[in-house]
């Protein structure tokens, strides 16, 4: 059919017809072209009736029920299409009405979520609380000790140059005849002359270090005591950690501002051991390195991850420390101040030296009470609020944020945003389970030594994680924001371990050697006399390596790349550094040398 | 004279409509006014209901419409198909039969419109 004319006509219409039909043209919900065509018939049609002398209102009236008129129109016209044009006129009609009850149903959810928005229903600071350690009596615990004598000693919060003095011999070279290798480092003649003005607080640092309990105010937060240790806005935050127990994610806000005095009190410790060492005062620097380990063991009450990794760099401090005293010192030890510094090593408790996540999992917990919805049984849907939207996202960028402002535009993003993450995201218990799976995969390895961790597979949990699986990454995401925080633990701890076993054989050598005159020729000769039994390498799990006499003697760990290069010193490039190794990409092929008694300690000073 | 009703009328109108234009093509207006005028007003029907069943007819192909703007009015002209005759001729021969069974059972009379 030829198309439809345009209508022009009418204006010659009167203005009750020309309503009456685009009332029902309006009705026909037709196609334009379909519309257009149905126009120009009726108007046709009263052009005629007028035509033949009818009145408007006959025309009108004898025409029938417009909207029973346009519905027959319609379902006419419709059945004038193709059977292909009237099956996508189907499918598009019953996609609309899929899609109305889908974003209905999706605005419904969402009405839901907002009405059911996290109900946190425990204090991590209380749960942490009771796993603090109670001492019987005042005296015996470490902290109010600590808060005296660390700012004596200089050791107080980093603020502008307060520090400075103490951190210029923190910058020394630590070891007699040899230059600072910061320019701006006390030398060691000043460095001795400190730890000589010093040797009364590093005596009551030293006695702080031997109380049993810590007593670090996690759950109280700081007072005006600690005042001249932390800069004033720190006390001032942590009170309001303790007092807003409204405020979200408080557990990873727990202040930790001590470590770094901690930390750098071990230091200072380690240089008084040296001290004590070059003068022949054996038992002094024993003492100083027993201090470093006991602080250690204190730092981790209680066990959160931060504070195990700051405890395993302060023992490593002592272990390094005391290996190079041995290489280079031997004679100012005697056997008991050897034996002494064996028991030291062995006195961390096998605890304290294995991964714990108790700490971890409070913090993981706070999280999800934050983010899910409870529906009273443990379960619930991701379903956060603007603000812990933000400080999720902080933290994905590595640092946590807080008290994030929120604007009324990002309040409805996310409201409309919600829905479709809670429906994505791993429910509450769904998350709660991985975590608590992934966790007890990874507590099942904490007595693995480092080579067994170095060539295990992932767990299988965490598998997929590390594989970098995008969508259970983003369904597990609270769990793998914090992947990289655990990840190497185990590690660490192992490395640890080892380093603290090194010391122990080196002692035992050095013990042989002052009873017999010469080092030992295998390790037997040291059991059970010196060391209890025959250590295995940490590696590859044989017997640890040791050869030679005189200053040839040594004792070795195959390292990271678990070939036996004979605990050679010198590898050209791959110069082997007397610390452990661990996680190269590429591991370098040298041996990790436990103890090299060449009369220098050049090998500690190699970069 | 009274018209028939809507619901009797279903089966009737597209017949007296495809009767109508087995003589020549015929525009809306002319359809509802000979309807109107050829069966003495039994058969004229509103015209909200004729120009749904012209589209429905031309829809199964009884009939073909052409717009002719030739003239004064434009209009909208409709004829019968092949189709629409072959349905015209086999819709004649039901009505008839309907017609010679009702004059049995005398339900209706030789005279038009008047039932018995």
């Amino acid at each position: 059919m030829n198309p439809a004319p345009r209508v022009d006509r009418t204006e010659s219409l009167p203005a009750d017809i020309t309503a009456f039909i685009d009332r029902i043209v309006r009705a026909t919900r037709l196609r334009r072209a379909e519309r257009d065509d149905v126009r120009a018939e009726l108007t046709s049609h009263f052009v005629e009736a007028m035509a033949a002398g009818a009145s408007a209102d006959r025309a009108i009236a004898s025409f029938g029920d417009p909207v029973q008129s346009a519905r027959s129109l319609r379902a006419a016209a419709i059945a004038k299409r193709s059977p292909i044009d009237r099956a996508l006129g189907r499918a598009l009609v019953a996609t609309g009405w899929t899609v109305g009850v889908v974003v209905g149903a999706y605005l419904l959810f969402a009405l839901y979520l907002a009405a059911n928005a996290p109900r946190p229903s425990f204090d991590p600071i209380e749960r942490v609380a009771e796993r603090l350690p109670v001492a019987p009596s005042v005296d015996q615990v470490a902290w109010p000790a600590y808060r005296r004598v660390l700012p004596a000693l200089g050791l107080t919060e980093h603020q502008d140059d307060a520090n400075t003095a103490t951190d210029r011999i923190d910058a020394g070279p630590g070891w007699p005849g040899r230059r600072p290798t910061d320019e701006a480092g006390a030398t060691w003649d000043e460095q001795v002359a400190w730890c000589d003005a010093h040797a009364a607080d590093l005596a009551r640092l030293r006695a702080a270090s031997a109380l049993p309990v810590f007593g670090f105010p996690y759950a109280a937060g700081l007072t005006d005591e600690d005042a001249a240790l932390f800069a004033p806005g720190t006390i001032e935050a942590s009170r309001a950690l303790i007092r807003e127990k409204d405020r979200p994610w408080r557990a990873f806000g727990i202040m930790l501002p001590h470590l770094a005095s901690m930390r750098q009190g071990a230091r200072v410790l380690a240089l008084d051991a040296t001290v004590a060492a070059s003068r022949g005062q054996g038992a002094a620097a024993v003492d100083d390195l027993a201090a470093i380990v006991a602080m250690s063991t204190q730092v981790q009450q209680p066990r959160f991850l931060i504070c195990d990794l700051v405890a395993v760099a302060m023992r490593a401090v002592a272990a390094q420390r005391a290996v190079m005293l041995l290489e280079a010192m031997p004679s100012a030890f005697t056997d008991a101040d050897l034996a002494r510094l064996q028991a030291v090593m062995r006195s961390v408790p096998r605890e304290l030296a294995m991964l714990d996540l108790w700490g971890e999992r409070i913090g993981f917990e706070d999280a999800v009470q934050w983010l899910y919805s409870d529906d009273g049984d443990g379960d619930g849907f991701f379903n956060p609020t603007t603000a812990n939207v933000k400080v999720l996202s902080s933290l994905d960028a590595g640092s946590l944020g807080s008290e994030a402002a929120v604007s009324p535009v990002q309040s409805v993003m996310v409201s409309l945003v919600r829905p479709g993450a809670a429906i994505w995201m791993a429910g509450r218990k769904d998350m709660m389970d991985f975590y608590d799976r992934w966790c007890e995969e990874l507590m099942a390895r904490r007595d693995w030594t480092l080579g067994t961790l170095a060539t295990a597979a992932p767990t299988q949990t965490d598998a997929p994680l590390r594989t970098g699986d995008a969508v259970f990454r983003s369904r597990y995401l609270l769990a793998a924001l914090l992947l990289p925080a655990i990840d190497k633990a185990n590690t660490v701890l192992a490395a640890d371990r080892a380093q603290r076993d090194a010391v122990d054989v080196a002692a035992a050598c050095v013990r042989f050697r002052h009873a017999k005159g010469v080092w030992p020729t295998s390790m037997a000769e040291l059991v059970p006399a010196y060391l209890p039994s025959v250590p295995s390498d940490p590696w590859n799990g044989k017997a640890i390596g040791m050869k030679g006499d005189g200053t040839a003697f040594r004792v070795w760990s195959v390292g990271e790349d678990m070939v036996d290069q004979g605990g050679e010193l010198s590898m050209g490039s791959q110069s082997p550094r007397p610390q452990p190794r661990f996680g190269s990409e590429r591991a370098p092929a040298c041996d990790w040398v436990w103890f090299a008694p060449t009369g220098s300690v050049d090998r500690w000073f190699e970069e | 004279m009274a018209t028939i009703d809507g619901e009797f009328l279903r089966g009737a109108g597209p017949v007296a409509v495809l009767k109508l234009l087995e003589r020549g093509e015929m525009y809306g207006y002319e359809l509802v006014e000979a309807l109107e005028r050829r069966t003495d007003g039994i058969l004229a029907m509103g015209q909200s209901t004729l120009y749904p069943m012209l589209y429905n007819l031309e829809a199964k192909g009884f009939i073909a419409a052409r717009w002719d703007e030739s003239g004064a009015r434009p209009r909208k002209y409709y004829r019968l198909t092949a189709d629409g005759r072959r349905k015209l001729a086999a819709d004649a021969k039901r009505w008839h039969r309907l017609t010679v069974a009702m004059e049995a059972l005398g339900l209706t009379s030789s005279i038009p419109g008047v039932v018995a």
